[in-house]
């Protein structure tokens, strides 16, 4: 389970993330909804550990820089960013090693397999494109068996064959109770799939949207313009 | 052309803005700035009297020659390529839109100035060691500023004029380059036949670079005339270099700014690689001359056996090995050279040559050992969600850092050593100084990341190693020398070295750590 209690991120005089808390139980998948600006990735770095912030993030009930916390999520940032001189393969044992993975080799493989990797896997991060940095860098996520996985942004580069695949391992992290925090501003990217939205703007959650709740399938898009400031 | 100096007004305004926002950069700054006066006004008191040790006219004229050509003709090649003039965003935002392609060159070259300008701060620093050394008449740094400035004006926009000409035209770049080099190779012969008359390779070049013939070499010549008048004052032969100069500038300017030519493709392809390089040294891996521009891989047979933080420093020795020569680096190899040289060459006692080479190869490093590759690290989110403690994450991705040292210390020292006949017990203790010293610039470098984040600039990076160096004279060389004194024992000496040097290492360890903690990524 993912905690977030009055997270305020500050640069400079911008404040991002404005007194934003909520919770993700295991086995629920939601969607951080937002345009641009909004402060979605700055959440996500936040959780991630890599930014400084107040207010209280755990997860599991472990703080969430801690040791204990960096076992249990795995992260896909919005931007890939891959070894150069390390080949895909390199990339997984890596990340095997470095969370003390045990029988992953098959995890490895099935991974590999379903993201189109597995004829590639001597390739070199720096020759890889967008798309299958992306690809890569989901692999080595889920390859740590993550109780929360974070997803920032994770469909831009990939293609529609990547995309439904992506899709389908969401679903089956969500069978296994794995918490899912997926972040985008494309509406329709998520339609099938989220239990509960959060919709971000200017730094706050405007709204919180869960599926049981809902009567109307075009709820979120409503709802979204309405808080956004947009139009249809 | 008023949106372009828009752009670099509000770029200026912006920078300045951003260090008022970085107090501790600020700080810094003004520190370098005061540094700077201090310089001058120090060297000021002492004007117009020639020391009895400074060099000889012709020695120091023809340093100026051979500095002056060797800065133009980098700057003329360098140039040709285009390529150093733009960055991306020029490209996507300048070059899409509709303005004159002259303006959009001059831009560059005033931004390629301005990066000059920095590096001219840095080089004032050695201000009054030159007073002392060439012994420079009053009004001297001004002289030496106005040519520099004009200096690197004159060789990027004749290398500009130059590639607008080649830029249209396939196979004129090769051309120009193969007349830069004729031009080179029938600058150097007069040295080189005199070579083969006097069998002295140093007088030989002495000779030729302070004859009176090299004032009618174009440029070289002229610029030459302008730097010698920082020592004897305004001469007519200065009048007439900088009229020619200032002629050429001229000339240029209205040339580049009048033309419409179609360069931008070039252009592109040297921006991106331009880019790539920045990307790379801010990783910390080595850009000198591009080398690292499609650089290729060797395919390894690795396993990855160790686990946590860990297989930070096992993927980091992967990364090396990838690379071809492992541990061994370019720099590795010019010591190696050096050293060689130095063993063979230098008529001093065994013992004093291979101090020397310890010491010059420690000061080098201070220069050559910017940008290492746990940076690359740090520009990565992996390392911080690793589950580890953050001082065995700082120590795996800084190891191999110091590894390579160790190697090259063993390289350079133990190979030197057996040349020069030392005791292998002070072989020992001079690589254990080279390494624990090289430790102490990583793990400074480690702390200053700490204090104010990245630091994109070389020149406050070589300020700041140059306050660790005084640092390092004052805590480290001073007392080693009292020991060597005291006891004529160099091996206790390299030994004290070796130890203060290795508690500077630590507290530097311990104040950087939180680095690794709290990255702001």
């Amino acid at each position: 389970m993912l905690e977030v209690k009055k997270l305020v991120k500050n640069y400079g005089k911008v404040q991002a993330v404005d007194d934003v808390s909520f919770n993700i139980f295991d086995g629920e998948i939601c969607i951080l909804l937002g345009p641009n600006g909004a402060g979605k990735t700055t959440i996500f770095k936040c959780i991630a550990g890599l930014l400084r912030y107040t207010g209280s993030i755990s997860i599991n009930n472990h703080p969430n820089k801690s040791n204990e916390a960096k076992r249990l999520f795995g992260y896909v940032p919005e931007t890939p960013s891959l070894y150069d001189a390390l080949t895909i393969d390199e990339h997984m044992e890596f990340f095997a090693k470095a969370y003390r993975l045990k029988d992953y080799q098959q995890e490895k493989s099935n991974l590999l397999e379903r993201f189109d990797l597995a004829d590639k896997t001597d390739k070199l991060g720096k020759e890889l494109s967008k798309g299958m940095q992306q690809k890569v860098s989901i692999c080595c996520s889920v390859l740590t068996r993550p109780s929360v996985i974070l997803l920032d942004e994770p469909v831009m580069g990939l293609d529609p064959k990547a995309i439904k695949e992506l899709k389908k391992l969401i679903l089956e992290l969500k069978e296994q109770g794995c918490a899912v925090l997926f972040s985008t501003h494309i509406i329709d990217s998520i339609k099938d799939i989220w239990d509960r939205v959060l919709i971000m703007h200017k730094g706050k959650i405007a709204s919180d949207i869960v599926r049981s709740d809902t009567t109307n399938e075009n709820e979120v898009e409503e709802r979204f313009f309405a808080v956004t400031g947009g139009t249809e | 052309m008023s949106s372009l100096i828009y752009i670099l007004r509000k770029t200026l305004k912006n920078i300045i803005r951003e260090l008022f926002k970085k107090p501790a950069t600020l700080i810094v700054y003004i520190i370098i700035a005061a540094f700077f006066v201090f310089s001058f006004i120090v060297s000021s008191g002492s004007e117009g009297i020639r020391e009895q040790n400074a060099l000889d006219l012709n020695v120091i004229k023809a340093i100026f020659c051979g500095y002056i050509a060797f800065i133009f003709i980098i700057g003329i090649s360098s140039s040709l390529g285009g390529s150093s003039f733009f960055r991306m965003a020029d490209v996507n935002l300048l070059f899409t839109a509709p303005l004159n392609a002259g303006s959009i060159l001059i831009y560059g070259f005033v931004k390629q100035m301005a990066a000059n300008i920095l590096i001219m701060f840095f080089l004032a620093y050695q201000y009054p060691n030159w007073k002392r050394m060439f012994g420079l008449v009053d009004g001297a740094g001004w002289i030496l500023i106005i040519a520099y400035l004009l200096l690197i004006a004159v060789s990027s926009l004749l290398g500009m004029v130059l590639y607008s000409r080649t830029s249209r035209k396939p196979g004129s770049k090769k051309k120009i380059k193969m007349l830069i080099y004729l031009g080179v190779l029938l600058f150097l012969m007069p040295v080189i036949i005199r070579i083969f008359n006097t069998k002295d390779i140093l007088q030989s070049a002495v000779d030729w670079l302070s004859s009176d013939y090299i004032k009618f070499i174009p440029f070289i010549g002229w610029f030459t005339e302008v730097l010698f008048g920082a020592i004897t004052g305004i001469t007519t032969d200065f009048i007439i270099g900088i009229s020619l100069i200032l002629a050429v500038l001229i000339i240029s300017f209205i040339y580049l700014y009048r033309m419409d030519t179609d360069f931008y493709e070039d252009v592109l392809a040297g921006t991106e690689l331009k880019e790539s390089m920045l990307a790379s040294t801010r990783e910390g891996k080595p850009t000198g001359l591009g080398l690292n521009a499609g650089k290729r891989y060797r395919k390894v047979n690795f396993r990855f056996t160790m686990e946590g933080s860990k297989a930070i420093f096992q993927k980091q020795m992967l990364e090396k090995k990838k690379t071809g020569i492992w541990m061994v680096s370019l720099r590795t190899l010019i010591f190696l050279a050096v050293g060689i040289i130095a063993s063979y060459a230098l008529p001093l006692e065994n013992t004093i040559v291979f101090t020397i080479l310890l010491g010059i190869c420690a000061y080098m490093m201070m220069f050559l050992s910017m940008f290492g590759s746990w940076e690359g690290e740090l520009t990565k989110h992996y390392l911080y969600l690793i589950p580890a403690a953050p001082f065995y994450k700082m120590t795996a991705a800084t190891l191999p850092e110091v590894l390579k040292l160790l190697v090259e210390a063993v390289l350079v020292f133990s190979i030197t050593g057996v040349i020069l006949r030392i005791n292998p017990i002070i072989i020992l203790s001079a690589v254990g100084v080279y390494t624990a010293l090289g430790s102490v610039f990583i793990y400074f470098d480690v702390f200053l990341r700490r204090i104010f984040g990245r630091i994109h600039g070389n020149v406050l990076r070589i300020f700041l190693r140059i306050m660790l160096m005084f640092v390092i004279i004052v805590v480290v060389v001073t007392p080693t020398a009292i020991i060597i004194g005291i006891t004529e024992n160099f091996a206790s000496g390299f030994f004290t070295a070796t130890v203060i040097s290795f508690c500077l290492t630590l507290l530097f360890m311990l104040l950087g750590v939180g680095l690794f903690a709290n990255p702001e990524l």
